[in-house]
């Protein structure tokens, strides 16, 4: 090539078959069909490109970063919990507070925020999706805003998130309906500055190599940021926080008709007399374990669908949405809710 | 009393429905915002922004029929690119995304030259960027590469002469 013009004609042909992604039609057909979820998340990407942008300009140009919280909501060092019964499953994962906490190994519940005042989540502002009731605790300084700040230690910022996981687990959904395969590991990075007794999230960024989506990781952290906190004592904090996301896996044709009476078997092996004794906090994981043994499938199933990183917040979401999309309707299960919040059938 | 007549009205514009309009138009301007960004994961970023922004503009009423709804939905995708790029967003994913070797290609010359282009054309100011994608790339003529832009043709002429101009100094050196 010489001149301009076939410069030009050469780069134009090898640019006339050019076609959008497939995940960037597949999502633009669902935000012109109007589905307010997947239209957020696309709005939400492009800043998030931005606010890694920034996040990564600020920390290369050494912007002072006074306090490191570095959370993890799974310790690495498992705890030995021998159990009760034989044949229990493995301990998936530890809780933060060891003892301090229910000791519900298979799931873990989440943490109980105490009744107050609610605010509304963005994802469902920015939607127009209906408004999604979201307890934030009691203000830990009385000099501070009521309904505002979570406090920025390991409980607080737990809370946090836990307050932000319906929204973020939606992302998920949304997300998941375009891409069956969508998951792995996300560790979000949230920089907390002080504004006035607040912390505010001034900028978040995906600390990791995210999960591939840069629309669904955006999504994620258009909900993160609105998280409020106590003012840093120390002007700026950052918060280390991860998160982990598995696609269902595909569940075997011979399993299904076990899926759908597992709702049904976990109700009438919860109020069997010899799980009278067992703690509430147990039974759960005791009646499943116990639906394991009789199908080795179930086990194998379970097994993949929360693998031990799964954080705690996210492991019920986790299973319901599994179960969800083997039986084609969303599992509702008010056995197992009752089992999940520690009472019996 | 006499009675006022209605000022005449412009009829209102025929829009299909936004899942037709994306079948229609997503290639055409994909290719566009490739042309104008250099980058396929940017252009795919700049069409799904452009999107959202033309669907939220049809819901509201916003388009008026002053000019064809391709040319108006060129220019969204012009201005977002525009934006993206001024965002920086991608440079070094630009820079990364050219062969590592590129005469270790079978088409290396080829791809040398069209990496130059595109690294010269992005070098360009918006506006001279913008005419040459739009009139030389897209084939568009000079009276719609000015709707697009909003200018006059006789200013597209000259963006037109500047972008060549420069280009053909910068291949000189």
């Amino acid at each position: 090539m010489s001149t301009l013009d076939e410069k030009l004609a050469g780069w134009r042909r090898e640019t006339e078959t050019a076609e959008p992604s497939p995940q960037t039609l597949a999502l633009l057909a669902a935000a012109a069909a109007g589905s307010s979820g997947v239209a957020t998340a696309v709005a939400a990407k492009s800043s998030s490109m931005l606010l890694k942008l920034v996040v990564g300009l600020l920390l290369a140009g050494g912007m002072v970063t006074t306090g490191w919280w570095t959370l993890r909501p799974w310790p690495s060092d498992e705890t030995d919990r021998s159990r009760v019964f034989e044949g229990q499953p493995q301990l998936l994962a530890e809780q933060l507070d060891g003892a301090a906490t229910p000791a519900v190994p298979w799931l873990v519940a989440e943490p109980v925020a105490p009744a107050s005042p609610v605010v509304r989540p963005p994802v469902a502002q920015a939607s127009g999706a209906a408004p999604v009731e979201r307890p934030v605790p009691p203000s830990p300084d009385a000099t501070l805003e009521l309904g505002v700040p979570y406090r920025l230690d390991r409980d607080g910022i737990r809370q946090a998130m836990g307050s932000a996981m319906s929204d973020i687990e939606r992302c998920y959904d949304d997300w998941l309906q375009l891409q069956p395969t969508l998951g792995g590991k996300l560790t979000l990075q949230l920089l907390v500055d002080g504004d006035g007794p607040i912390g505010r999230v001034s900028h978040v960024s995906v600390s990791d190599g995210g999960v591939g989506n840069p629309a669904f990781e955006g999504c994620v952290l258009s909900v993160v940021s609105e998280l409020r906190f106590e003012a840093p004592h120390q002007g700026t904090t950052t918060i280390t926080y991860p998160f982990s996301f598995v696609a269902p896996p595909l569940v075997p044709e011979a399993l299904r008709p076990v899926l759908a009476s597992l709702c049904q078997r976990l109700s009438d092996e919860a109020v069997r007399a010899e799980y009278a004794q067992v703690s509430l906090d147990d039974l759960l994981t005791v009646v499943l374990a116990s639906l394991e043994r009789q199908t080795p499938a179930l086990k194998a199933y379970t097994a993949e669908l929360l693998p031990g990183d799964v954080p705690p917040l996210q492991r019920k979401r986790a299973f319901v949405r599994g179960l969800s999309t083997a039986l084609g309707a969303e599992w509702d299960c008010p056995a197992f809710e009752r089992l999940w919040v520690g009472a019996r059938p | 009393m006499g009675m006022s007549l209605p000022a005449r009205a412009r009829p209102p514009p025929v829009i299909p429905p936004l899942g037709e309009l994306v079948a229609q138009t997503s290639g055409d301007l994909y290719r566009l915002a490739l042309r104008l960004t250099g980058d396929a994961a940017e252009a795919d970023d700049v069409l799904q922004n452009s999107y959202l922004r033309a669907f939220e503009a049809l819901r509201g009423g916003a388009f008026r029929g002053d000019c064809q709804l391709k040319t108006w939905l060129y220019r969204i995708v012009t201005h977002v690119a525009f934006d993206a790029r001024r965002g920086g967003q991608r440079r070094a994913q630009l820079a990364n995304a050219a062969p590592a070797d590129p005469e270790a290609s079978p088409r290396a010359e080829s791809s040398l030259a069209l990496r130059e282009l595109r690294e010269a054309m992005l070098s360009l100011p918006e506006d001279q960027r913008g005419a040459l994608a739009l009139k030389e790339l897209q084939g568009l003529s000079v009276k719609e590469v000015a709707e697009v832009l909003e200018r006059s043709e006789g200013a597209v002429e000259q963006l037109l002469v500047r972008a060549r101009i420069t280009l053909r100094e910068r291949f000189q050196t």
